[in-house]
């Protein structure tokens, strides 16, 4: 059945859904990071707050999990049914932290970027959707603000913050590769579904991460431009299947333990 | 997964990182209106960005020492760039 705003049973547009799903997936992921990651806080505060961006992550993604239910997706499969190649992350994830200041740099990117997706659709008709980007975003307003207050604690060591600036040259442009090529299409706008087309939200992403300089007291490389090689799948935001390594941590394990 | 090997720590007093971050986010302008439930007085120290529930900051009343939760949510959104811009 066409999608009516608002109908629950009615399908929702494809590049609609893929871009809902690529913020779930992300989120999935990043939840998945900060529960791995807990233990390396500086602090017991790190700790709290490491647990609770982790719930807040996951609570995101049941909440677009279950939108994508409501409009004619098995639940059960978008949540433990899918394998790795389905499974639509930001590549920014693929490849773990490999050390503190590369942990806040990645998860603040992978907030931000999924933050800027997400309000397009802050305006949406249909009132569950636009609620889930509010949600959202007043919730990822206090996890840029932890990020922020470790930029400046960052910024007050030369080799902590030499080590945020070399992680943020490697992983900004996994970020910005996930809004997709700066010249590209945007069938979700043309469509009338994203009120800000997907070219202002990447500029805006560009311009927020830039801000970090000021807090950290250092300059940060910012590269404007990503390269697209052919096998760049643009429905699921990524390059190839998200790794075997990275899947064996994610993926749900209720199968095996009901045995 | 991800495992930190050890790194040269910044110098801190006494409380190590938490201080710091207590000391950066207690003047947020956010938490201007914030105010003690016991004595009402506004001078306050932000003890964690995230407190026992993922919905509260919890602080500290410099002036009676009562620590309490204060639920977060207050509408306000990062930045993001809308139509109009």
């Amino acid at each position: 059945m066409a999608y009516t705003p608002g109908n629950t049973g009615t399908r929702l547009d494809e590049n609609f859904e893929n871009d809902l799903l690529a913020i779930a997936d992300t989120r999935l992921v990043l939840g998945n990071w900060y529960a791995e990651c807990v233990m390396n806080g500086r602090s017991l505060p790190d700790f709290a707050a490491i647990l609770g961006m982790c719930t807040s992550n996951y609570g995101h993604t049941r909440a677009i999990y279950q939108l994508l239910a409501a409009h004619g997706h098995d639940y059960a499969h978008l949540e433990r049914g899918r394998d790795a190649a389905e499974i639509c992350s930001m590549n920014i994830l693929d490849e773990a932290p490999t050390g503190w200041e590369d942990f806040i740099v990645s998860t603040w990117l992978t907030e931000l970027a999924t933050w800027m997706m997400a309000s397009g659709f802050l305006k949406h008709e249909d009132r569950a959707i636009a609620g889930i980007a509010k949600k959202i975003g007043e919730e990822t307003y206090f996890h840029l603000k932890y990020a922020q207050g470790w930029f400046q604690i960052i910024g007050e060591g030369k080799k902590q913050s030499e080590l945020f600036q070399k992680s943020f040259a490697k992983r900004f442009p996994l970020a910005l590769q996930w809004f997709g090529p700066a010249t590209g299409k945007d069938p979700v706008h043309e469509a009338g579904i994203r009120d800000v087309p997907l070219k202002k939200l990447r500029d805006a992403f560009i311009k927020e991460a830039g801000t970090a300089e000021k807090l950290l007291g250092a300059k940060l490389k910012q590269e404007k431009s990503v390269k697209f090689a052919k096998d760049w799948r643009s429905d699921a935001r990524r390059f190839g299947p998200m790794p075997d390594g990275l899947f064996e941590v994610v993926r749900f394990k209720d199968p095996e333990l009901a045995h | 997964m991800p495992t930190d090997k050890p790194v040269d720590r910044i110098g801190r007093e006494a409380g190590g990182y938490a201080t710091r971050h207590r000391e950066l986010h207690s003047d947020d302008p956010d938490f201007k209106e914030v105010t003690c439930p016991d004595c009402k007085s506004d001078d306050l120290e932000v003890i964690s960005l995230f407190g026992g529930a993922t919905s509260e900051v919890m602080f500290r009343c410099r002036a009676c020492s009562t620590s309490f939760n204060w639920i977060k949510w207050r509408g306000k959104l990062p930045p993001a760039p809308s139509v109009d811009d």
